[in-house]
């Protein structure tokens, strides 16, 4: 039989009315047999990363100055930020959505066309027999994501970068 | 660490004026914290650390957006939740379209090695019962001491829904700690 706790816990978690659910809340803050079902803030500091695990973090600082020094990250003035006229708004957004549906159009032509025609042009790549090693790749000047996927055939391996 | 409110305020002021240099400031304040947000959240130390990163570097070039009535601790929490989200997202997707290939990532994971071993042993537990919001409404309650309503400004939800959160991550950390010690006897 469900004790006091799990019927008020599995009534919180139930119930959608915030009112109640609120009610619920204050209630299981204040009762001892609520709370000895819960983990306080000690047993989930037993489980979790706490700030003194995150070392030193020396390089922290000198990766980030390097990015701000760059002339291309500067702070964003304020005026930036304010919303565009709607009209101008609406167009950027038809603007976005014709050029990202003739980029889904022309990549779907160019897989059509590759695979209809049987070829299909190997990258080439250098020491895939001593591993393949990529220090870091760019995306128009940032750095991206790069994982190296290796398949059971030894001739090929799929290099995926992603825009971070 | 950390600083105050005034310390902030006058520190972002010194950077929106071209002192760049005085961000170092806010970032030594808040990356221990940070640091473990991203921990409890992506349970790797290299994507934490580059997640880390990239927040500061995106906290700099918004400062302009920062609202000042809120602290600067507030505000990189937010930023780097959401970038969490994002490579949790990424690397979702990237399994999904490679689930029949083996993969390695080109930059090795560095080792949990100074956090200790039983912790880190929890804490992998943790990781895989608790969702990604869950996580990180857990962290922020017991190691940055926020309640209900501040946590719900981080994740993106209501205090109500933060409080959900919550109570399934302390009562799913209760079970993992109560079998723990069952077995341990």
């Amino acid at each position: 039989m469900l004790g006091h706790a799990e019927v008020v816990g599995f009534l919180f978690r139930l119930v959608r009315f915030r009112r109640l659910r609120d009610r619920i809340w204050r209630h299981i803050e204040s009762c001892p047999s609520c709370q000895a079902r819960l983990a306080g803030r000690e047993d989930a500091r037993r489980v979790l990363f706490r700030a003194d695990d995150a070392g030193g973090l020396d390089g922290l600082w000198p990766a980030v100055r390097r990015a701000i020094s760059d002339a291309a990250v500067k702070p964003v003035p304020a005026s930036a930020f304010t919303a565009a006229p709607s009209g101008r708004r609406n167009a950027w957004r038809w603007a976005a959505a014709v050029g990202g549906l003739a980029a889904a159009a022309l990549l779907t032509v160019g897989i059509i066309r590759t695979f209809m025609s049987g070829t299909v042009r190997a990258p080439a790549f250098a020491g895939a027999n001593g591993g393949l090693r990529i220090e870091y790749a760019r995306i128009a000047g940032q750095t991206a994501q790069t994982i190296i996927v290796r398949e059971k055939n030894p001739d090929m391996i799929i290099v995926w970068v992603e825009k971070i | 660490m950390g600083m105050s409110l005034v310390e902030e305020k006058a520190t972002i002021a010194a950077c929106l004026a071209g002192q760049g240099e005085e961000f170092r400031l806010l970032v030594d304040a808040y990356k221990s914290q940070t640091m473990a947000m991203a921990m409890n959240v992506l349970g790797n130390r290299q994507d934490a650390e580059d997640v880390c990163q990239e927040a500061y570097i995106q906290a700099y070039r918004h400062l302009a957006r920062f609202d000042p009535a809120r602290s600067f601790r507030t505000w990189i929490l937010t930023i780097l939740y959401r970038r969490c989200l994002d490579v949790l997202k990424r690397k979702r997707r990237f399994r999904t379209a490679f689930q029949r290939l083996s993969h390695e990532p080109a930059l090795k994971n560095k080792t949990m090695d100074e956090v200790p071993a039983e912790r880190g042993d929890l804490a992998r537990i943790v990781q895989g019962r608790l969702s990604p919001k869950e996580r990180a409404a857990v962290s922020l309650w017991a190691n940055e001491g926020l309640n209900s309503a501040e946590i719900s400004g981080i994740i993106g939800c209501s205090p109500s829904t933060a409080r959900v959160c919550l109570f399934n991550a302390r009562r799913k950390i209760k079970t993992i700690l109560e079998k723990r010690d069952a077995g341990a006897r």
